[in-house]
């Protein structure tokens, strides 16, 4: 445990004398002063999709589904509006519309006032209105702060390839082990700060604490592994680089389907930020899915990642044959 | 007799504190060895010193003894035991001084020591101690990136210091170092051997191996060319010269005359009034050319 902690230590001094942090904690303020001030609360304009049961009114741009709990798992899981009708009462069920976009709706669909009465039901546990821009929280926190850990390793690594401290490191007796956990343990709790920092700076103190602090601890050490695992493969800065970016873009993908839920085909539920964002977005607003299942997969998912990451770290890093003469 | 004999060769391999056999090294697997059938053993609180040109296989020998390379035939053993079957705990016995200074640049002398420490199951010295040894420490708190080239070498060296090795890896532990603080680390070193510790000093600087080292090893294209003691190869290979300045002709001339060519020496004396007389041995550098047909610095 010295070692690590050690280790630790080590890593802050060089991360806090490396511009890329400054670089990374820089562009996370911005983030969030833009989400507070300069994205608008409302801008979706996206035609959403429209679900019923035993609706009496027939538009093609409403699909009608066999149940009326079949309406609300879509609008829990899927985000659609759903429209369940019960004699003359018909109730619209949402996750987060505006009630400018409530009424446009409904002036659409139905009209003027025609002896229906029309009821309003959110399906969120805060039971209010998610402004888009703050709904864009979980993108930020899942796409920035803690991806930041797979950056900020990697680059460490890299440095510590490139200056051959890593040799020095050898010659000691810290193993993979101290040099994989400590590294992981650095970029967890940095990237769970990231995560605190944008959540209390955007939407207060209002969310589940613990779960939120478990899931973007071990969503950072996944990414950090992630970082790792890759970084011993590569001895520059440019060509380490070129593959960071294919691998944060693709990650990047599953925006899609937080934008868009009802879009979320197999392959992109594998990617490991998929179940984070939905996560994040049930801890951060409620929208009454567990997040259980997820938080287990994602466990797992660094578990897995970990053994590989001390694989890779000891036969690549520490154990390589290289020509030195 | 025979008995006594493989007493004595068992007592002396459990004496020596390091033994190297037999050992070869192919980087590339196609049979070129790197080096090949090095065999030598140190003894407890000797300085060993392994000379030889770059390319040599000096480097290769020692990242194999130190675990750094992956020991692929042959046998080394420290205190009779393989180094394969010595364990992580091997390394809080030693100390390795690298030629290219590899520290963190972003950190500061003191802090890449007390770091270095916190790696140690073993007591280690206080890092500014450790600074002052080696002439760092009023630059202790200044960034390793603002070091000089000769000050990064020094870090190094006291890198390789912290943990109080008993067996201690030099790698051109001089190199770009003005001559008085070359004097000052060959001080550090003699020390260290004062302390007990074994030293394993790679060199092509035949005149630091001079007078350091109790016993020299060349190493030529893998392979060991020559090895005892320094004062025993220049007996063996060195000729001891008497060298003469006289004036002649209003100009000053030097003449040099094997020791044991007697009369020459009394022929010469009769005819010149000399300036100045010395004896002169054979260096180091001379034997190896000798030895091998290549320079040591090439």
């Amino acid at each position: 445990m010295k070692r690590i902690i050690n280790l630790i230590l080590q890593d802050t001094c060089l991360l806090l004398r490396n511009a890329l942090f400054w670089v990374v904690t820089v562009s996370l303020l911005v983030i969030i002063l833009s989400v507070r001030f300069l994205i608008p609360e409302d801008f979706n304009t996206d035609a959403q999709r429209l679900v019923s049961w035993n609706l009496n009114i027939e538009s093609p741009a409403i699909t009608s589904l066999e149940s009326e709990q079949a309406v609300l798992e879509s609008v829990k899981e899927e985000a659609t509006v759903g429209f369940i009708q019960h004699g003359d009462t018909i109730t619209l069920v949402h996750s987060g519309l505006s009630a400018k976009a409530q009424n446009a709706l409904m002036t659409a669909l139905f009209g003027k006032p025609s002896g229906l009465e029309i009821k309003v039901r959110s399906i969120t546990e805060s039971k209010g209105r998610i402004p888009e821009n703050i709904r864009l929280t979980p993108v930020f926190i899942c796409f920035e702060a803690l991806i930041s850990g797979f950056l900020m390793a990697g680059v460490l690594m890299l440095e510590e390839k490139e200056g051959k401290t890593i040799k020095a490191y050898r010659i000691s007796p810290a193993g993979t082990l101290e040099y994989v956990t400590a590294k992981t343990i650095l970029f967890g709790i940095i990237g769970t700060v990231y995560a605190l920092l944008m959540a209390v700076s955007i939407i207060g103190f209002q969310f589940r604490w613990g779960g939120f602090i478990l899931l973007a601890f071990v969503s950072s050490s996944l990414f950090t592994l992630l970082g790792l695992s890759l970084t011993v493969f590569f001895h520059d800065m440019s060509s380490w680089f070129s593959l960071s970016v294919c691998v944060l873009a693709l990650n990047m993908l599953t925006m899609v389907s937080y934008s868009s839920p009802s879009f979320s085909p197999p392959w992109i539920r594998v990617i490991p930020s998929w179940p984070m964002l939905f996560a994040f977005e049930e801890l951060m607003f409620g929208m009454g899915r567990g997040i259980g299942v997820t938080l287990l997969l994602v466990l797992a998912e660094t578990a897995v990642l970990f053994i590989l990451a001390c694989f890779l770290v000891r036969k690549v890093l520490l154990k390589s044959e290289r020509r030195i003469l | 007799m025979y008995n006594e004999v493989v007493d004595r060769v068992v007592k002396k391999e459990r004496d020596d504190m390091i033994n190297v056999r037999d050992l070869y090294h192919d980087y590339t697997g196609d049979g070129k060895y790197a080096v090949a059938g090095i065999s030598f053993s140190i003894d407890k609180g000797e300085i060993f010193g392994f000379l030889g040109p770059s390319g040599a296989g000096k480097s290769t020998v020692q990242n194999i003894m130190t675990g750094l390379l992956k020991l692929q035939k042959g046998e080394v053993t420290y205190d009779g035991r393989k180094i394969s079957e010595l364990g992580i705990s091997f390394f809080n016995r030693i100390g390795v001084s690298f030629e290219h200074p590899n520290v963190y640049k972003r950190l500061t002398g003191f802090e890449n020591l007390k770091f270095h420490a916190g790696l140690y199951s073993v007591p280690t010295i206080e890092p500014m101690e450790v600074l002052e040894w080696v002439g760092l420490r009023d630059q202790a708190e200044k960034k390793a990136g603002e070091y000089s080239k000769g000050m990064l070498q020094r870090l190094t060296l006291a890198r390789a210091l912290i943990n109080q090795p008993e067996i201690l890896f030099l790698d051109e532990p001089t190199s770009g170092l003005d001559p008085s603080t070359s004097a000052q680390i060959r001080d550090l070193i003699l020390k260290q051997r004062e302390n007990g510790a074994t030293i394993f000093l790679t060199t092509h600087n035949m005149e630091l191996a001079d007078k350091l080292c109790d016993t020299v090893a060349f190493l030529n294209e893998g392979k060991i060319a020559a090895m005892d003691k320094p004062n025993n190869l220049k007996l063996k290979y060195g000729k001891k010269e008497i060298v003469i300045t006289y004036e002649q002709d209003g100009e000053v001339k030097t003449d040099s005359i094997l020791m044991e060519d007697r009369s020459t020496l009394a022929q010469m004396l009769e005819k010149v009034t000399p300036i100045k007389i010395h004896s002169q041995e054979a260096s180091l550098e001379d034997i190896f050319i000798k030895v091998t047909g290549r320079r040591l610095s090439s």
